[in-house]
């Protein structure tokens, strides 16, 4: 299990920037259009900000779990 | 020239000349010379890592995208951070429990050392080099226009900087640098975000309708333009920013600088939170600038076109929004990411040279550590004064093709080798030589025929290669390669 969970992680990565990646060049009507009513902030950009921040949670978690891993380890 | 941008500089220079004094002292060994002794902490590692990618194209260039074409700076920024989750998931850890000095160790450990080595040390000088010159260029044109120097002397001011660096400071000097300036940079950023903020009273839709209102293509700089034309040419941007950096023999080293694995995951944990802040902070820089210099004489020509070139986009809205003491405080910081970047480099050829090249191949082990460490020093500075002279000849060449060619042959030639390296455990050292030869040769070949050189430098009506990176064909035919030949012509055990 422990050898799958960097690559399930990595995965998640790329599905999320690559789906940014693709999804600006091939639907740029939607990405231009506001992502709320009234506002100016565009569905690419919220995207964008949320892949970002996803990201930075995938990594966060990743690190909580190997610090896991490392003290469970150290207690056997 | 400008008194306040020349002292702040002058000051910075005797900052990490004494920094570089400093760990003079403490570099006399060879594991303190390539590796700072693995005594760099998971944080300071972290930042030096982060240091390597906030370069002069992240704090100078991608404003400047911002402020041509909104959307598309940001989407060009995600490549300054998305390299270091890979990193992190994949190699990191793995790469500090097997390798000591250099990429090529973590090759050498499963392969026959000295075909791969020579081939490995072959792929990574290239990369340097060019990395190096792409470094040089921008650096010297940055300082030609900020201090009025000409274009060589500013080569050579920079040049022998760096070797003074590298030569006496070792890994420990680099880092150190690489370190103040990632601190200065980010402190930067967040500080001209914070005069953007306040300009606009903290209101982020108040700053886009800003920038919407005085941009010529007015709502149209919230969505994607001209940056990405098409989904091959996404797929392959996407593949080089993701996993070149996983490629680069200069960011790799940093690695075995930490103690152990622990420390390296979380180096790359570090460098991986702070690029990501980073890229959240150019957001309101980068529509900052269009918001708060479009239009104004001073810093433009035109509608979307900025006095001296788009580069100097964040400098001017620190003039903007500081005056000229922000200004020589920004330059100089520009100037320290140069810097730092290409020390990194110098010192990561230097190793390559002595330890993969001469140690290895030449001695078979049998060199002394001085003779090791003199060898080392001397590839340096011979290093550091190619690295000058080809971007004398270089000067006017575009810096981007100059660092798509290093990108995308760490992307094709060296990341299918680490992965498969430290993954897949039938990897034969032929397997190895055909799939990175491949991908060396690959990327250069479409790089070539491609719309940068192809088009743009040889002058043709249109590419033979369609996409600007050519690491969606290079890289796959590099692992198809890898994978066949490891499988016919197997290592005997």
């Amino acid at each position: 299990m422990h050898k799958v969970i960097p690559w399930i992680a990595a995965a998640v990565f790329i599905a999320m920037y690559f789906g940014l990646m693709l999804g600006a060049a091939t639907n740029k009507a939607l990405f231009t259009e506001p992502a709320f009513d009234g506002g100016v902030v565009s569905v690419g950009l919220l995207l964008g900000v949320a892949m970002n921040v996803g990201t930075l949670l995938l990594v966060g978690g990743y690190i909580v779990y190997l610090n896991h891993r490392s003290a469970a380890q150290d207690g056997l | 020239m400008n008194t306040s941008v020349v002292l702040i500089f002058v000051a910075f220079i005797a900052a990490t000349l004494g920094i570089t004094a400093w760990a003079s002292r403490r570099s006399q060994s060879r594991k303190a010379y390539y590796t700072a002794g693995g005594q760099i902490t998971g944080t300071q590692n972290g930042l030096a890592l982060a240091g390597d990618f906030l370069s002069a194209a992240a704090f100078l260039g991608v404003p400047g995208l911002y402020f041509a074409a909104g959307f598309d700076g940001f989407i060009y920024g995600l490549g300054t951070f998305v390299g270091w989750p890979i990193m992190l998931f994949l190699t990191a850890g793995k790469l500090r429990s097997l390798g000591r000095y250099t990429l090529t160790d973590v090759l050498a450990v499963r392969l026959k050392e000295t075909p791969i080595r020579i081939f490995a040390a072959s792929a990574n000088l290239i990369v340097l080099l060019f990395y190096m010159v792409a470094q040089m260029v921008g650096g010297g044109a940055l300082l030609k226009l900020l201090l009025g120097l000409d274009f060589t002397y500013a080569a050579m001011l920079v040049g022998v900087l760096m070797i003074v660096y590298v030569v006496f400071g070792g890994m420990l000097a680099t880092t150190w640098v690489q370190i103040v300036k990632a601190t200065l940079l980010i402190s930067t950023a967040l500080t001209l975000a914070g005069l953007v903020l306040i300009a606009f009273d903290f209101n982020l839709g108040a700053l886009f309708q800003a920038a919407i209102d005085k941009h010529p293509a007015g709502a149209a700089i919230m969505g994607p333009g001209n940056l990405i034309t098409s989904p091959l040419g996404a797929f392959s941007l996407a593949l080089t920013s993701a996993l070149g950096t996983t490629g680069l023999p200069h960011v790799m080293m940093r690695f075995f600088t930490v103690p152990n694995a622990k420390e390296a995951n979380y180096s790359a944990f570090i460098a991986t939170a702070l690029g990501g802040g980073f890229c959240l902070v150019m957001i309101i820089v980068g529509f900052g600038t269009i918001a708060l210099l479009s239009g104004n004489p001073d810093y433009t020509t035109g509608p979307a076109q900025l006095k001296g070139g788009g580069n100097l986009a964040s400098l001017y809205l620190a003039d903007a929004l500081g005056g000229n003491l922000f200004l020589g405080f920004v330059a100089a910081v520009a100037f320290s990411t140069i810097l730092a970047v290409v020390s990194g480099l110098t010192l990561a050829a230097a190793a390559t040279v002595s330890h993969d090249l001469y140690a290895s191949v030449i001695k078979k082990g049998a060199q002394t550590e001085r003779e090791e460490l003199w060898i080392s020093r001397s590839a340096a500075a011979v290093f550091g004064v190619c690295g000058v002279g080809l971007s004398l000849v270089f000067q006017h060449l575009n810096v981007n093709i100059l660092a798509l060619f290093a990108t995308s042959v760490a992307a094709s030639a060296l990341f299918p080798l680490l992965i498969l390296a430290l993954y897949w455990k039938p990897l034969s050292t032929a397997g190895a030589l055909a799939g990175g030869g491949t991908g060396l040769v690959g990327a250069i070949t479409c790089l070539i025929l491609g719309p940068d050189v192809w088009v743009a430098l040889l002058g043709h009506a249109a590419p033979i290669f369609p996409v600007q990176y050519p690491t969606v064909l290079a890289m796959p035919f590099a692992f198809v390669m890898a994978f066949a030949v490891s499988l016919a012509v197997p290592d005997k055990k």
